[in-house]
């Protein structure tokens, strides 16, 4: 559909098209020659509008993380595009990509050692503005480190602590507002709510909805949970084994599942509610 | 001896230091059934599997309470009894299955001395019922899988392995401690599935530990609820799901999402109950510091 | 109470009072040969003089003041060379750790060379060369030394390498000399406290050894030419010997514990 895509190019703050990644095969490194090379997004097209918020779900070993990782240029793509912003950032460099960080960022799955056990929150939230030349003074740091708290919903009391004396959600929230800080236009969230306790869960969906609202940032949540997707994202795309199986909008997606896997996917999901033959209802054997 | 419960925890109190973690817990679990364990973090539901398993961290006390397994009391038997009865009547699946296998031994080897010593069965006789337990969870080429090592296996085939470790002496008793919670949820139906299959074959009770409420109304026959170290409710999954009595029951139910019901209001468990419960424990606490003057 | 701590810092200030002081500590002077009190045991066994607290060696020379006086070279010895080494095996480790690849490769196969050379025979040849003085102990101590530090920094900055909180920092637009030094340094901390005690007392034990074979000519005696001295007059004059070696095993023991004990005072973790 080459002219939608041109018809949306103006609203597409993100645009990802065949995005292949290939990764050294550490797992199978022979004793003598080059390391075999391991192909772990197969050509991914991703659109993200300004603002919005899509889910990529998928199982372990889909590639949603590396798809991530690429995006904010962990990675260099094997191939494909991605442009944001109307710029190909796919080959950044040097400058270039250090300037891309302040307007895309990402949140990490594990809270507790994506904060440096060694420094104090304080330190680790003062942190982007230093980094890039926003303040002149630690004091001025300090001042915006301590808003940014407040964003997120946490006293100035904890600009003292250190990461380990905190709870899973409130890591997490530093987690967020570190990636917040620099005003970002698109934050990437991967699995940033597994791990937690589900009443804690929601308050950190929440606490990510309210800020895309209030900043009008885009939001890429990378999540295993159907579920969560479901409730806090506009569009979805299912990912298995390296490649998109099914895209769309959510409610769309959830409520009319084209592909085998994403209805198996949905089936797997226990629902809370009792029902003795729901534990036959998928095949056992794996297609 | 058909009604003297499988598993009869009566009173239990245990404290980490001066810190109680199981406040007056009690639950009785009969055999061929499963029964959910649920709760959040820090509740206390895995201490409740540990102090059965007799596994629990030196600091920990049961200071008051009593544990029955078909009718004998753990607490007062000696450490050998108890690690006779683990493994062999009394067997457990862990969360992280890698870590619950010792990395530096097959498969095989792993299987058949578990058996050898528990059941106290030849080598070839342990090696043939190895084969024969994989077979049963599932796993396609028995023969093959005995001779790899854990980290040869992905995380659900190692949890097959667990599963097929635990029901190898026929339990009685199985304690499974979010034994699906690292696992996918295709990965996590085939596992619920094998451990549903395999405990109807060998008639065990499950006291299944997780935080997942979905898990619970879809494999158990009982629920009890968790918080603070106290039993909140407990009864028939059919009952509580279709009208949980505690408000706590009702929060946790209502803090999921779902994605049948994207529109359903969320609401995370309300600060004034959590404060509440957290109350009604203090003053429990306050009771138990007389009782004993 | 961090007891290590107490203790290690003990035994350097001891060591650095000693040191500093020995012109008015020492009741006698070192060097100062006396015929009439040749071999004398400490005061309080038979024979003893209650001016030589702790005997005389083969010369006459006061045991305890020339003790006092082998403070000096020890801590002149284990400061400059553990902190020396200690840097070029953590610089050079950071940097093999952090960058891999060709770098990694040269650095660690450097490594490897160096540590499969008997490392007394390396320090024999370089005096050889040289020429005996402290300045070629303290060269001899950094080039054994720095191999030890250079391969535990690497392992460990391999490992932090991969914390998410490094691809945070990246993510963030981290430069790769504040991301050394504002996010690895920090964790290596508790790596470096540790090495730097082992390092400072393997110093020491290192000159001993350099001393013992007769590579240290300093005016000032050494605890190792102390040991080596009166080394032919082991049955007549045990203290001689027995007394350094005391010393020197009790500042090895001190400066470890002090490693042990910064490690645990650096540590956040451990605070509540």
């Amino acid at each position: 559909m080459p002219a939608l895509t041109i018809k949306l190019a103006f609203s597409l703050m993100l645009e990802v098209r065949g995005l292949r990644l290939s990764l050294p095969d550490r797992g199978h490194k022979p004793a003598f020659g080059r390391t075999p090379m391991l192909e772990i997004l197969k050509g991914v097209d991703l659109s993200v509008p300004a603002g919005a918020s899509v889910g990529v779900v998928g199982e372990s070993g889909s590639g949603k993380s590396t798809l991530a990782r690429t995006l904010v240029r962990l990675y260099r793509p094997t191939a494909g595009t991605i442009v944001f912003d109307g710029e190909e950032v796919g080959s950044l460099e040097g400058m270039a990509l250090r300037s891309l960080r302040t307007r895309m960022q990402m949140v990490f799955q594990d809270s507790q050692s994506a904060l440096n056990p060694r420094l104090r929150i304080g330190t680790i939230l003062a942190d982007p503005f230093i980094v890039h030349g926003r303040v002149r003074t630690t004091t001025e740091a300090l001042a915006r480190a301590e808003a940014l708290l407040e964003q997120v919903g946490l006293s100035r009391q904890y600009l003292f602590r250190y990461p380990h004396q905190l709870s899973g959600g409130q890591r997490q929230r530093i987690g967020i507002a570190r990636a917040i800080a620099l005003g970002p236009r698109l934050v990437l969230a991967d699995e940033i709510v597994s791990g937690l306790d589900v009443s804690v869960q929601v308050q950190i969906l929440e606490l990510l909805s309210t800020l895309r609202a209030s900043t009008g940032m885009a939001v890429v949540l990378i999540s295993h949970d159907l579920s969560v997707v479901r409730t806090f994202c506009d569009s979805v795309i299912v990912m298995r084994h390296g490649e998109i199986v099914e895209a769309g909008p959510t409610a769309s997606l959830f409520e009319a599942p084209q592909h085998p896997y994403t209805r198996r996917l949905l089936r797997a999901i226990p629902l809370p509610e009792v029902d003795p033959s729901w534990i036959d209802s998928v095949n056992l054997i794996e297609d | 001896m058909s009604d003297t419960p499988t598993l009869d925890i009566d009173g239990l109190h245990l404290s980490i230091g001066t810190t109680p973690i199981l406040r007056d817990v009690s639950l009785q679990l009969r055999r061929g059934r499963i029964m959910g364990l649920v709760g959040e973090s820090g509740g206390g539901k895995t201490m409740v599997g540990k102090a059965v398993l007799d596994v629990l961290p030196d600091v920990a006390r049961i200071t008051a309470g009593s544990i029955k397994f078909e009718g004998r009391d753990l607490l007062s038997m000696t450490q050998r009894q108890r690690r006779l009865l683990r493994g062999k009547s009394i067997s457990m699946i862990l969360q992280n299955p890698m870590s619950a296998l010792n990395p530096a031994f097959r498969i095989e080897h792993q299987m058949v001395d578990v058996m050898r010593f528990h059941l106290g069965i030849g080598a070839r006789e342990a090696r043939e019922r190895a084969r024969d337990m994989l077979d049963a969870v599932q796993i396609r080429d028995p023969d093959r899988v005995l001779r790899l090592y854990p980290h040869e296996l992905s995380g659900g085939m190692c949890q097959r392995v667990v599963i097929s470790i635990a029901f190898s002496c026929e339990p009685q008793l199985i304690i499974a401690d979010e034994p699906t919670t690292a696992l996918d949820v295709t990965v996590q139906h085939q596992i619920l599935k094998l451990i549903k299959v395999m405990q109807a074959r060998t008639n065990s009770a499950v006291l299944f530990i997780t935080h997942d409420l979905g898990v619970v109304a879809k494999v158990c026959d009982t629920i009890a609820v968790l918080y603070a170290g106290m039993i909140l409710e407990a009864g028939p999954v059919e009952k509580i799901f279709a009208a949980p009595a505690h408000d706590y029951t009702r929060a946790l139910m209502n803090a999921a999402p779902r994605y049948d019901r994207p529109n359903a209001l969320l609401r995370s468990i309300p600060a004034a109950l959590r404060e509440k419960l957290q109350q009604d424990a203090r003053a429990y606490d306050q009771t138990r510091v007389f009782a004993h003057a | 109470m961090n007891i290590r701590l107490i203790a290690g810092l003990t035994v350097l200030v001891v060591l650095v009072v000693a040191a500093v002081l020995a012109p008015w500590l020492a009741p006698h002077d070192p060097m100062t040969q006396s015929l009439f009190n040749q071999l004398l045991p400490p005061a309080w066994l038979a024979g003893g003089d209650a001016n030589f607290l702790l005997g005389t060696d083969n010369l006459g020379r006061d045991l305890l003041s020339r003790l006092i006086y082998g403070a000096q070279p020890a801590l002149l010895v284990m400061f400059v060379g553990a902190t020396l080494s200690g840097m070029l095996g953590v610089v050079l480790g950071l940097i093999a750790g952090f960058f891999g690849g060709w770098l990694d490769a040269v650095i660690s196969r450097i490594v490897d060379v160096f540590m499969s050379f008997p490392p007394m025979l390396l320090a024999i040849v370089l005096v050889a060369v040289v020429g005996p003085g402290v300045g070629a102990v303290i060269t001899a101590i950094i080039l054994i030394g720095w191999t030890r530090s250079c391969r535990l920094v690497r392992g460990e900055v391999l490992a932090l390498r991969e914390q998410e909180f490094v691809t945070s920092a990246r993510v963030l637009g981290v430069s790769r000399l504040r991301m050394i030094v504002h996010e690895i340094l920090p964790n290596l901390l508790p790596l470096l406290s540790v090495l730097f005690g082992l390092e400072m007392g393997r110093a020491i034990v290192t000159e001993t050894i350099l001393s013992f074979v007769g590579f240290s000519s300093s005016s000032i005696p050494t605890w190792g030419s102390i040991i080596a001295d009166s080394r032919p007059y082991i049955y007549q004059a045990w203290w001689a010997m027995a007394y350094p070696t005391l010393v020197i095993m009790i500042a090895v023991l001190g400066l470890n514990a002090l490693g042990d004990g910064l490690r645990q005072a650096t540590d956040p973790l451990a605070r509540r």
